[in-house]
């Protein structure tokens, strides 16, 4: 099928032109021309409209409908729209790309988004680490105040907004929409406690929020243009338009990859040529992570199961952030998850306890058993352990914990007991790594 | 408490039974009301819930079927499920134990909150037989000094947010704070800067673990050792209620009470940390006189032969007019009516003034309606026209935070910025004297207050409670009292509190000690007051009985003080060595606190039972015995020794006591007092013994600490009964006229700046002195002047700069500079070091001095 040619890309067209985070080549490829014609020629509601018939899901991880969430929205004299950009979750680099290549669009899917939820400000919590990123997006809210895209009166429209770029301080936990608040409010990052349930009630500054992911911005320009209509032709079911795949690990060509939603499998974008273009070294696949880290691995039997969101989640996992991880033969299974819980260990914000208590101790026993002084007791012990983070171990993920980054611990130490436990006995019995 | 759009109560179902409960209630009141107590660290009941520690997860019916929910966070809701019991919960329960203490050391046996930790007797309830956890724990280094009383373990913590929330929430210094993140999230003080709260000790009363200990305790006694008696605090005239906990004889600790309506289980560490000094190397302990120029130790019998010859010598030879009491507002209540009866009857000289500070006098006190600490913090405004708060009644402070946060409207009428500026909706910047004036004639000050009153109380003053006191303490109490009584005036309805701070202050003034007034409230003749008796003693011979004051440190125009003290024959029964100790012809020693039962009245009338819990140090007694024995020696036995027949006299004879017994202020119907006169008000009956920790374990600590689960029905507000007998009578006098001399104070000679002269909390008191730790935080005497009037003198800020007074007399003192302060006005601050009050000239109506370089 040449499938590649009639499918838009949508959010990553103008990456690798000529300065394609400038004003220039963004207003040379009809930038800002969304912005005018949501202004100009529809109303907040007609805009709500059209991303709400795009079925649009969220890109940061959760996948929320984008206009269900606008529509929760309570009224209310001052509102706020925020963006979540501080893509942190390992192996996860599609935000990074766009911020840094393509800031315009980011800023007018804002700017949209902005007249849509009737928020008169609204802030961009970039990642600290990108300093490029952080550096083109300001550069760029600067452009687009001088061309009168931002600020009083857009384009003689009536509306005004301001938009701030914020930067991170350095902690994943901000990423969760409500640590995330705290953090913007000058506060400690520490997830919000719920209920209340959604920011679209009480948000930043307690006032009613939305907030959406840079990628999902990013979208929302081409919806306005095409109509909501046409991005909801692509894809499959629930799973409509396209998105970034950021493709890693043990693959020949790991990188940011636009898809359709739904039309491919895990299997096609391994190997298309196109895409991955195969494993490293022609090596067979052993596990893969179908959706960023806080995800339950996969095993080759499910690299078939098409890209969609609700199949994922059917087969016990999710497509989470769109970062996919590939993990050859030649991988040792209990380092893959030591290594990932020691991110967690090392990123918990140490609010609530099983998370805080949990996320140590369970990486102190992944790195016992990897360093070859486990007790076969101990892969009981961990799960236990998981269990009592994460009742059942199941998922969707049951939690003892206040936010989500408690059930990602144990996403991939229980997926690697369970999925590979002679792995790990033969790490106690041989005490040590089999494959240092 | 209900209105008409919340139902009185909803229905939820707490393992299978149906239970009743307040709207808006969390899960976790509802169920330990109901008899079902849900293990818990981060809850507090006086704090926010935050829902951090997880602990006290239950299964809670929803949308999506039954989850975990943590039962302190979640409200109940009508038809909620509530499963407590469960497998599911009892292994998240037993998991959030484990994780607590994979980095918890098990160092029990040598860590004082064992034997009374949350933590360790959760684990025995609710935790697994043993911990799994192989590896090694995160380490620390210990203990961590956060400020001179309070010491931080930090691998003790379990980061329950408690400490950190009531030094934000409830204490507004936020002076700790999470660092670091996950498994390494320490509690840490901010760079170069202590944990210098006035409340600090309470983290230590709400930690619920050993991380916080407080150094006048540490490594003193074993919880199970401690016995414990009520009592109240008799640091200030707030009263706060709390237990005094002791063992083999010597006072170990006291531990705040949860009581509704004085204290909500706060204590400042003034009152907190006051027992330091009980044991201390400056207490009086033995009877002395003075033999030629030494004072030598004598037998009680000795002494008070001595103190019965001077009374006799002074009654023949100069009258009984000679003779006069000053002070006893750290007396008791029986202490204070044995001593009015010794000198208004059995000697027969109307010389007494326990108001040394010369604060709200109590003719407007009697004069005006007085207002329940829970009315002021319901007003529909409170008018603070007070001294600083937070210095004078610390815990206050607490209440009024609390209530603001809860819609109270506070207008502050103050010159400066005090502890309630940022609660107040508006400061007037008035001096009292400038509103008095202006209420009485007219003026824009008095329409200003006026429109801030009336707008919420109407034009009656009706829900409007006015908190009058001295803020500046140059001041003659005439002034306090004339702004109070016009105030009363203009708003008839409005009730009103006092702020003068002594302990038992209004105790004293109910029972006589004071210019005017004889017991119960009953008026005499005018008399002199403490000033005009120092005066008189100065150039008359005259016999002092200085009981439990230092008139040095306390009264104006020091030099005079020192003439009246060389001059007079001075009695001092005080329970620490003072400057005026060096004055005196007899000392007789005191029982301290702690050491002598009674009672004592804090600031609304409230009389409350004191805890005797040991015996008094050395030869001390207590103050009814010592008055007792006064009266034997000259002739006129009382026959009152003890507390109980002394109270019996006071509420048979008096009809402000009427209706009161001294039983009853130590039973459970009445665990925090009563408000006397009775039948006034309604009057708030507890339900039994009350629980000391909010998350202590029931089953494993004393009886005592837990008390019943609390009926639905009594706890609904003031749940009111009135004492048998109805109202008894208590006249209430007209309020009283007085004259103020504004002008004196608004026009100060050419070159001259107004002493505005305000106190601290860690004031150098003879008990502070005595407290090893607390006087170290003493705060040292200074003068804050304006930037500019600095400059012009050529001095720095932090250096020395000389005051003249209106009389000549110069004082060095360090100046700081202070840009917030008002044109035309520097603010000494009393403290160690300079004494201030010699600048003030008694009688005069305002302090002006020069501002000079040293």
């Amino acid at each position: 099928m040449e499938q590649a040619n009639q499918v838009p890309k949508i959010v990553t067209s103008r990456i690798g032109l000529e300065e394609s985070w400038g004003i220039k080549t963004y207003l040379a490829t009809g930038g800002y021309t969304a912005l005018r014609k949501a202004l100009t020629t529809m109303t907040p509601e007609q805009v709500a409209d059209e991303v709400s018939k795009s079925n649009l899901l969220g890109r940061g991880g959760a996948g929320f409908e984008v206009g269900r969430k606008w529509s929760m929205l309570k009224p209310a004299p001052v509102r706020y729209l925020v963006v979540n950009g501080d893509e942190s979750e390992p192996a996860t680099f599609k935000d990074h790309m766009l911020i840094e290549n393509d800031p315009h669009q980011i800023v007018e899917g804002t700017l949209i988004s902005a007249y849509a939820v009737g928020a008169a400000r609204a802030f961009i919590f970039v990642r600290g680490e990108f300093a490029l990123g952080l550096e083109r997006l300001q550069a760029a809210v600067n452009e687009a105040y001088a061309h009168g895209a931002i600020g009083r009166n857009i384009f003689g429209s009536g509306f005004s907004v301001d938009l701030v770029v914020h930067p991170g301080a350095g902690a994943y936990i901000c990423g969760e929409e409500t640590a995330l608040l705290e953090s913007l409010e000058g506060k400690r990052g520490f997830p919000r406690i719920k209920p209340p349930y959604f920011p679209a009630v009480i948000g930043l500054y307690g006032e009613p929020t939305i907030v959406n992911n840079v990628e999902s911005m990013s979208n929302i320009p081409w919806i306005v243009n095409n109509g909501g209509a046409s991005f909801a032709a692509l894809g499959v079911g629930r799973s409509t338009g396209t998105r970034i795949f950021a493709l890693a690990g043990h693959v020949n060509r790991p990188g940011n990859y636009e898809v359709e939603m739904a039309k491919l499998t895990f299997r096609d974008l391994v190997e298309r040529p196109e895409y991955g273009g195969g494993m490293r070294l022609g090596r067979q696949v052993k596990a893969f992570i179908p959706g960023g880290v806080s995800a339950p691995w996969f095993g080759p039997d499910q690299l078939d199961i098409p890209l969609s969101q609700d199949d994922v989640a059917k087969a016990g996992s999710m497509l989470g952030s769109g970062s996919i991880v590939m993990m050859d033969d030649h991988t040792c299974m209990v380092r893959a998850a030591w290594r990932i819980a020691k991110f967690f260990w090392r990123e918990s914000c140490g609010q609530c306890t099983p998370c805080r208590e949990g996320s140590g101790w369970i990486e102190k026993m992944m790195r016992r058993i990897e360093q070859g002084a486990g007790r076969e007791a101990d892969l009981d012990l961990l799960m236990d352990a998981c269990d009592n983070i994460s009742p059942g171990v199941a998922w969707p993920p049951q939690q003892t914990t206040i936010c989500v980054l408690g059930p990602s611990i144990p996403s991939s130490v229980a997926s690697a007991i369970r999925m590979f436990r002679d792995e790990f006995l033969v790490h106690i019995k041989e005490g040590g790594c089999p494959y240092e | 408490m209900s209105n008409a759009e919340t139902p009185a109560s909803v229905h939820i179902t707490l393992d299978g039974v149906e239970i009743e409960a307040k709207p808006g209630e969390l899960i976790i009141e509802a169920a330990e009301r109901a008899g079902t107590f849900i293990p818990r660290f981060c809850y507090h009941p006086r704090m926010r819930s935050v829902g951090v520690c997880r602990m006290c997860l239950v299964e809670v019916s929803g949308p999506r079927g039954f989850s975990l929910q943590p039962s302190c966070y979640l409200p109940v809701a009508e038809g909620m499920q509530v499963v407590t019991q469960s497998d599911k919960v009892k292994k998240a329960q037993d998991g959030v134990l484990e994780f607590l203490l994979v980095n918890h050391p098990l160092d029990c046996p040598v860590c004082d909150k064992g034997g009374e930790c949350p933590l360790q007797d959760q684990t025995l309830a609710y935790g697994p037989g043993e911990s799994r956890f192989v590896e090694e724990k995160r380490h620390w280094e210990k203990p961590i000094e956060i400020s001179k009383l309070v010491l931080l373990d930090r691998e003790r913590c379990i980061q329950c947010d408690r400490c950190t929330r009531f030094a934000d929430e409830v204490a507004r210094d936020a002076f700790i704070d999470f660092a670091g993140r996950g498994d390494h999230t320490e509690i840490s003080t901010f760079p170069d800067r202590e944990f210098t709260s006035y409340f600090s000790g309470n983290t230590v009363q709400i930690c619920p673990v050993g991380a916080l200990t407080a150094r006048p305790y540490r490594f003193k006694a074993r919880p199970w050792d401690l016995e414990e008696a009520e009592s109240t605090c008799t640091q200030c005239s707030l009263g706060c209620r709390m237990a005094v906990q002791f063992s083999r004889g010597e006072v170990t600790r006291f531990v705040g009470i949860d009581s509704d309506v004085v204290n909500t289980s706060w204590l400042c560490d003034l009152g907190r940390f006051s027992y330091e000094a009980l044991d201390s190397d400056r207490r009086l302990v033995e009877p002395k006189v003075r033999y030629r120029s030494e004072m030598a130790e004598v037998s009680w019998r000795d002494a008070i032969a001595r103190v019965g010859t001077h009374i006799r010598n002074f009654t023949s030879g100069h009258g009984a007019g000679s003779i006069a009491f000053l002070g006893g507002a750290g007396f008791t209540n029986e202490g204070i009516y044995s001593f009015v009866k010794l000198a208004k009857t059995a000697i027969g000289t109307s010389l007494f003034d326990a108001d040394i500070d010369g604060g709200v006098p109590a003719s407007v006190v009697f004069a005006t309606p007085r207002a329940t600490l829970v009315e002021a913090l319901e007003a529909k405004v409170l008018v603070v026209a007070s001294s600083d708060v937070r210095e004078e009644l610390p815990v206050l402070f607490l209440r009024l935070n609390e209530a603001v946060k809860k819609g109270l409207r506070i207008i502050e009428v103050s010159e400066l910025e005090t502890s309630i500026s940022p609660l107040a909706t508006e400061r007037l910047p008035f001096s009292a004297a400038q509103l008095a004036a202006s209420l009485r004639s007219g003026g824009a000050e008095a329409e200003r207050l006026a429109a801030a009153v009336n707008a919420s109380a109407g034009d009656a003053g009706e829900g409007a409670v006015f908190l009058v006191g001295k803020s500046n303490f140059a001041d003659p109490s005439a002034v306090y009292g004339s702004l109070a009584s016009v105030c009363s005036k203009k708003w008839p309805a409005a009730k009103f509190l006092f702020s003068n701070s002594r302990a038992n202050i209004f105790g004293a003034m109910d029972l006589g000690a004071v210019p005017g007034w004889l017991p119960g409230r009953v008026a005499a003749s005018v008399s002199d007051d403490a000033r005009e008796i120092i005066a008189r003693a100065a150039d008359e011979p005259m016999l002092l009985f200085l009981l439990g004051v230092d008139p040095l440190a306390d009264l104006p125009d020091t030099a005079l003080v020192k003439a009246a003290l060389e001059n007079a024959t001075v009695v001092v029964i005080d329970s620490f060595e003072n400057p005026a100790t060096d004055y005196a012809d007899v000392i007789l020693p005191l029982a301290a606190f702690g050491e002598s039962a009674g009672t004592t009245t804090n600031f609304e009338g409230r009389v409350t039972r004191l805890g005797q819990v040991t015996v008094p140090k050395g030869q001390a007694k207590p103050d009814y015995l010592i008055a007792a024995e006064i009266a034997r020696e000259i002739g006129a036995p009382s026959g009152l020794t003890a507390p109980e027949t002394i109270f019996a006299e006071m509420s048979g004879e008096l009809a402000l006591y009427r209706g009161v017994s001294y039983a009853d202020l130590a039973s459970d119907r009445y665990p925090d007092g009563l408000v006397v006169p009775l039948g006034r008000k309604a009057i708030s009956i507890g339900s039994g013994p009350r629980k000391l920790d909010p998350i202590a374990t029931p089953g494993l600590i004393a009886p005592y600490h837990q008390g019943p689960a609390k009926p639905f029905a009594s706890e609904e507000a003031g749940s009111a009964t009135k004492v048998d007998g109805g109202a008894p009578s208590v006249s209430v006098p007209n309020l009283p006229e007085f004259t103020v001399d504004a002008a004196a104070v608004s026009a100060p000679a050419e070159g001259r700046l107004r002493l505005l002269l305000t106190r601290r909390m860690y004031r150098p008191t003879p008990q502070l002195a005595a407290a090893p730790i607390l006087s170290q935080l003493t705060a040292q005497a200074e003068v804050r002047v304006a930037p500019a009037t600095l400059e012009a003198i050529g001095a720095a800020d932090g250096s020395e700069v000389k005051l003249t007074g209106d009389h000549g007399v110069e004082v060095l003192v360090v100046a700081r500079a202070d840009k917030a302060l008002p044109e035309g006005v520097v603010q000494g601050r009393l403290g160690k070091g300079a004494n201030l009050l010699q600048l003030v000239r008694s009688g005069s109506w305002a302090t002006h001095v020069k501002v000079g370089s040293n």
